[in-house]
């Protein structure tokens, strides 16, 4: 809440950046996955990689040939193939079904990670999307101001406590995707009530086609995200924390103290569009 | 003494008409004399004449002079001596009588040393017995007290800034005097970080403490020409914060919530306005700023790093004054004067932020929608019903307020009252009894239709304490002491406002605390060795209701909670006991030198729940309980204290080691926002911090500054029984508020009758950081992998400040005094436009998609000219 940059006169203070070059510590290589399945139909998709020096050209180094499985709690298990460097997909019927438990198991050389259980979490329906709209200095003519939209989405949250959400906004079909665009919520103070999502940071223009995905998230998978947001947003501000290690759920059988980066997930989306009507 | 002469059988003299002075030196013929013979010759040769009753004298005693050449005064003490006489000398007269038996009596003269202006006392003040290096110290409230033989004395009393004032006094019966001193007018009125007598850096027991003097006028500004309470004392050795953007001093290495606060006796929990760019104190109500950082003596506790002691003026007992100003961040007024005349007084001062500050998030492009503003008020009055009553009351009220788009309203301040009552049980005791009411809270408002609801938490301590100061002798004091009080701490609730649809209340248990000590101090006197021993005993109850959630293993989580435990109001959750040895020595080598050492123990029950860089105004506090146990200090110091050229330049060298222990950290990712099981955010983990700290002063002339210099580490070591309490495997790594060298010079010039200049100038190594090894990519947006906490640094600090001040003229064209005095200060923040490093970004380049780099960050990275006009009628 304090990424705050003092403006008392334009003249006098403003906050400066300057790209500088800084003697870093020595690259670990380490593996990170990305890996989620929903209740939607598939393929469903996984991805590993690992990381690269930080000042390094190149983007993180795909890696291919590992044996990937998704495993859930009712003794099924599904092999992914390789479609792409470090991409793996599994059978395009296979789809996460509620309340049950799911695990990713993966080998690399020899090898063998394994991800803890996470539940596929019920998620409520988006009842509808109406908009709200903002004066804003027009940034092409500072002395003009236009209208911008944000949507607002309706929801019935259930009963059931302890439930933890990630809101996607699309424009357009592309989604709003920078570190700040990750929209978390849990039902902490909403818990059981009809409420409304202000999505104020989206703006749109008439016209804009608006499409918005409710995900259901468990609270490790919460967890990670906030962590996630706090190391991607808030770093280096006064408000900011300590920076730390995206730890996720996937771990070295053989070896806990290896370093492992990234999560897999299970998650139920609904969702719901609207165009902008001026 | 006449009646002697009448009555006296033996008259010794010559010359009648003795109105020539007494000779200096004296020449003796003989080596051995019979005391009639002594006599004689001095007589023939000298024309003195002695007076005295028959039986004081035996004349044929013999006598052996230490010297054949010496001075009459010299010659009458070794006479004295021998003889167990008085004498004293009048014109060419010298009159002999027995020492009193009565004098070995102890007769007390004890008073209040106060300024001849406006009445204030004088804290610290001097007061010596000419000729001997004996004296004391003028207290809190500018009593002293000093018990001697019966007998003559001239008394002197010091204090930096003031013409030293001295005064002959008969002491036969316990008496009152009360010192009235001037100000010197020809110094520079300048706020200098000063000792109080002028050699109290040698002479005063305890180390590692400093002392800056708020006058009337004209202090240095700091920052947009504000004088600051706080930002100047980060001008002082050992004494840094985190950065332009952040809340709270760092003493030695502590983190902020481990410095008391306090504003005449009262805690004061956030001292910062505007995000920690001023500070809450308003300089024109303030009297002086104690820190202590070295040796805490045992009247005070609850913290372990420093004591920070501000303390209000009075308000003038003479006269009604105004004083005012106004400046680009604030506008001041000041009302003061006598309620009645030279018995009581009143001050009133009140302080605003003119400009709303707009503040701008770094992330969204609305300026404008966010807006800060402050406001404090301070009152203080005093009565004195009769000589051996006086009572205060004062209090402080402040708010910092912040406004975004329009919707979300944020407020906080500090609340004070203080109810103190100062009275003399006898010449040599004095007592104080308190009764302190101290707040903090935050509240926050959001408008936002369906998802409205206000937020509060809220800290309340009442205290209640009473101080007894016992001067025995000049060499021995005692203070003891006891109190007890109450804090009642509500972490935080959240409520639906009625227009809201969605929102559910939350709120979290109130907690209470019960926190009472006990203390005694000696101060003694040996020879050359001045040693302040005493202890403290404190203590905490946590008390009901309220729940405790047991957990299966050390490993606390919300998953692993296996019971609860509830306990009724007024029943004890959890209590705690401390002892807390504090001892301060010094030895003095000479008259100006000397050396110092200390070792305290110190204990701290509440603190403050903050993860980020650095505490923000939202951050709750939190009474040790079940789980979060106290932390414990031991600070071990020694150093070389010199003064040079009469006391016009101090310097020093402390050396210090700490040793900390049940320091609060963080699990990665901590949630404290309301939370209910916070102690599953928190680990424990242990510190040491140790340090050389220089300094040198000149505070005479038309030059005065200091510089300072101090070289530091201090280290976090956090290993828990699993790796997400663990951090950097268990290994020491240094705390945020690490900084290696600081350095900082301060000058003041007077340039002419009206115009004066001041220089700042700080460098200070970069505060630790953690820097990332490796990127990856995680929901297509590339993301930094940071190693271990703390390995490295942001780039050095330095700054340099100037400013300028130009007095009113005094004079009237016609020439007649002006009765308002006013002056304007113009200054300039970071001269060279240095662009400090506040922090390192790492993020992906704008220009080059896939890139990342290291942006630095600096919040002022422009010179910053202001100026403020004040004034006083």
């Amino acid at each position: 809440m304090r990424k705050w940059v003092i403006y008392i006169l334009s003249l006098f203070l403003v906050a400066c950046e300057e790209v500088v070059i800084v003697d870093l510590p020595d690259s670990e290589g380490l593996l990170v996955v990305e890996g989620w399945i929903y209740n939607q139909e598939g393929p469903q998709e996984v991805q590993l990689s690992r990381s690269v020096p930080f000042y390094s050209s190149s983007s993180p180094t795909a890696i291919s040939d590992a044996v990937v499985f998704i495993n859930d709690n009712f003794g099924n298990s599904y092999l992914l193939t390789e479609t792409s460097p470090g991409v793996y997909h599994t059978d395009s019927s296979v789809m996460g079904i509620l309340g049950r438990l799911y695990s990713l198991e993966i080998q690399i050389d020899e090898r063998r990670y394994r991800s803890d259980f996470e539940r596929l979490k019920n998620v409520p329906v988006i009842d509808s999307i109406a908009f709200g709209s903002e004066f804003v200095r027009d940034p092409d003519n500072p002395f003009q101001e236009i209208l911008e939209y944000f949507p607002i989405a309706f929801v019935d949250e259930p009963d059931s406590e302890a439930d933890y959400y990630r809101w996607k906004v699309y424009q357009n079909g592309v989604l709003f995707n920078e570190p700040e665009d990750i929209v978390l919520q849990t039902d902490r103070f909403i818990n059981g009530n009809a409420f409304q999502n202000e999505l104020k940071e989206f703006r749109f223009n008439p016209q804009d086609s608006v499409s918005i995905e409710l995900l259901s998230l468990t609270r490790e998978s919460y967890d990670f995200f906030r962590l996630f947001v706090r190391q991607t947003t808030d770093l280096g501000t006064a408000s900011g924390t300590s920076p730390a290690i995206l730890r996720g759920n996937i771990r070295n059988e053989d070896n806990p103290n290896e370093d492992v980066i990234g999560y897999f997930g299970a998650s139920a989306i609904t969702s719901s569009y609207k165009i902008v009507q001026e | 003494m006449r009646r002697l002469l009448g009555t006296s059988i033996l008259l010794l003299w010559l010359n009648l008409l003795g109105f020539s002075q007494a000779p200096k030196q004296l020449i003796l013929q003989k080596s051995s004399y019979s005391i009639k013979s002594l006599f004689r010759e001095l007589n023939n040769n000298y024309n003195l004449e002695f007076a005295f009753s028959n039986n004081v004298v035996n004349l044929k005693s013999t006598y052996i002079p230490s010297n054949s050449k010496i001075s009459l005064e010299e010659l009458l003490k070794e006479l004295a001596k021998q003889n167990n006489l008085d004498f004293e000398i009048n014109g060419q007269t010298i009159y002999l009588r027995h020492r009193k038996k009565t004098e070995s009596r102890l007769v007390t003269i004890s008073g209040i040393i106060k300024d001849k202006f406006n009445g204030e006392a004088l804290i610290g003040a001097h007061v010596t017995i000419e000729g001997s290096t004996q004296g004391v110290t003028s207290n809190t409230y500018g009593f002293y007290s000093l018990s001697l033989p019966a007998g003559n004395y001239k008394l002197q009393a010091t204090y930096t800034g003031y013409n030293d004032l001295s005064a002959s006094v008969d002491l036969r019966a316990n008496s009152k005097y009360d010192f009235v001193m001037e100000e010197q007018v020809s110094r520079l009125k300048e706020v200098v970080v000063t000792a109080r007598e002028p050699d109290a850096n040698v002479i005063d027991v305890i180390p590692g403490k400093n002392v800056l003097h708020f006058k009337s006028e004209g202090d240095i500004p700091y920052f947009l020409g504000e004088v600051d309470v706080l930002q100047g004392s980060l001008l002082l050795p050992g004494i840094n914060n985190l950065g332009e953007d952040s809340n709270g001093i760092n003493v030695r290495g502590g983190s902020a919530d481990q410095n008391l606060i306090l504003l005449d006796e009262a805690t004061i929990y956030n001292a910062s306005h505007f995000y920690g760019l001023i500070s809450v104190f308003n300089p024109e109500s303030v009297n002086d700023v104690e820190i202590l950082k070295g040796s805490i003596p045992s009247q005070y506790g609850g913290r372990i790093s420093s004591v920070i002691n501000i303390r209000q003026k009075e308000g003038n007992n003479k006269e009604f004054h105004m004083a005012g100003g106004i400046g680009l961040v604030a506008a001041r007024l000041t009302l003061e004067g006598p309620i009645k005349k030279d018995k009581s007084s009143f001050l009133i001062a009140g302080r605003r932020s003119i400009l709303n500050l707009a503040i701008r998030n770094a992330d969204f492009n609305n300026i404008g929608n966010n807006r800060a503003n402050f406001e404090d008020f301070n009152f203080k009055v005093n009565l004195k019903p009769n000589e051996k009553n006086r009572l205060y009351v004062s209090g402080y009220y402040g708010n910092d307020r912040n406004e975004t788009g329009f919707e979300t309203f944020r407020r906080w301040g500090n609340r004070t009252l203080t109810f103190r009552w100062n009275r003399l049980l006898s010449e040599k005791l004095f007592s104080n009894f308190s009764v302190i009411l101290s707040q903090y809270s935050y509240r926050v408002t959001d408008l936002r239709e369906a998802g409205s609801f206000f937020g509060t938490s809220r800290i309340i301590n009442y205290d209640t304490k009473l101080d007894y100061s016992y001067f025995l002798n000049p060499n021995n004091k005692f203070n003891f002491g006891a109190g007890t009080g109450l804090i009642r701490l509500n972490p935080g609730d959240r409520l639906p406002l009625p227009t809201s649809g969605s929102t559910n209340p939350v709120q979290l248990d109130t907690e209470h605390g019960f926190n009472s000590f006990l203390y005694a101090n000696h101060e003694t006197r040996v020879s050359r060795l001045k040693l302040a021993y005493g202890f403290r005993v404190s203590s905490l109850h946590n008390i009901g209701a309220g729940d405790v959630y047991v957990y299966d293993s050390e490993i606390r989580s919300t998953d692993n909670i296996i019971d609860t435990v509830s306990y009724n109001t007024k029943e004890v959750i959890k209590s705690y006991i401390g002892f807390e040895p504090r001892i301060a020595a010094n030895v003095q080598l000479n008259s100006s030198m000397s050396i110092k050492a200390s070792y305290n123990r110190n204990y701290q029950y509440l603190h403050l729940i903050s993860n980020t860089i650095s505490p923000a105004p939202t951050d709750i506090w939190k009474i040790s309980d079940t789980y979060i146990k106290p932390t414990r200090a031991d600070q071990y110091s020694i150093g070389l204290f010199k003064n040079f050229k009469n006391n016009e330049i101090e310097t020093y060298v402390d050396f210090y080691y700490q040793d900390l222990n049940n320091i609060l950290e963080y699990k990665t990712n901590a949630d404290l926002l309301l939370n209910e099981t916070i102690e599953t955010e928190i680990i424990s983990g242990t510190g040491r911090s140790y340090g050389l700290e220089l300094m040198a002063k000149k505070s005479y002339g038309s030059l005065q500054g200091w510089v300072s210099y101090s070289l530091s580490r201090t280290e976090r070591k956090v290993q828990g029984p699993a790796p997400e309490l663990t951090i950097n495997d268990g290994k020491y790594f240094p705390a945020n508020s690490d900084q290696t060298h600081q350095f900082s010079c301060t000058g003041l010039y007077s340039l002419s009758e009206r115009l004066s200049g001041s220089a700042n100038f700080i460098f200070s190594t970069g505060r630790p950081i953690t820097l990332p090894s490796d990127k990856f990519e995680f929901n297509d947006i590339i993301i930094p992998h940071f190693t271990e906490r703390n390995q490295d640094r942001l780039p050095n600090y330095h700054r340099l400040d100037l400013s300028l001040k130009l007095q009113g003229r005094k004079v009237k064209k016609n020439g007649k005094i002006k009765k308002r005095i006013d002056y304007w200060t113009f200054s300039v923040y970071n001269v060279y436009a240095r662009k400090n490093a506040f922090s390192y970004l790492f993020r992906e380049s704008e220009v080059n998609p896939g890139q990342t780099e290291i942006v630095k960050y600096s919040i002022l990275p422009t010179a910053i000219p202001a100026i403020t006009y004040n004034f006083r009628l």
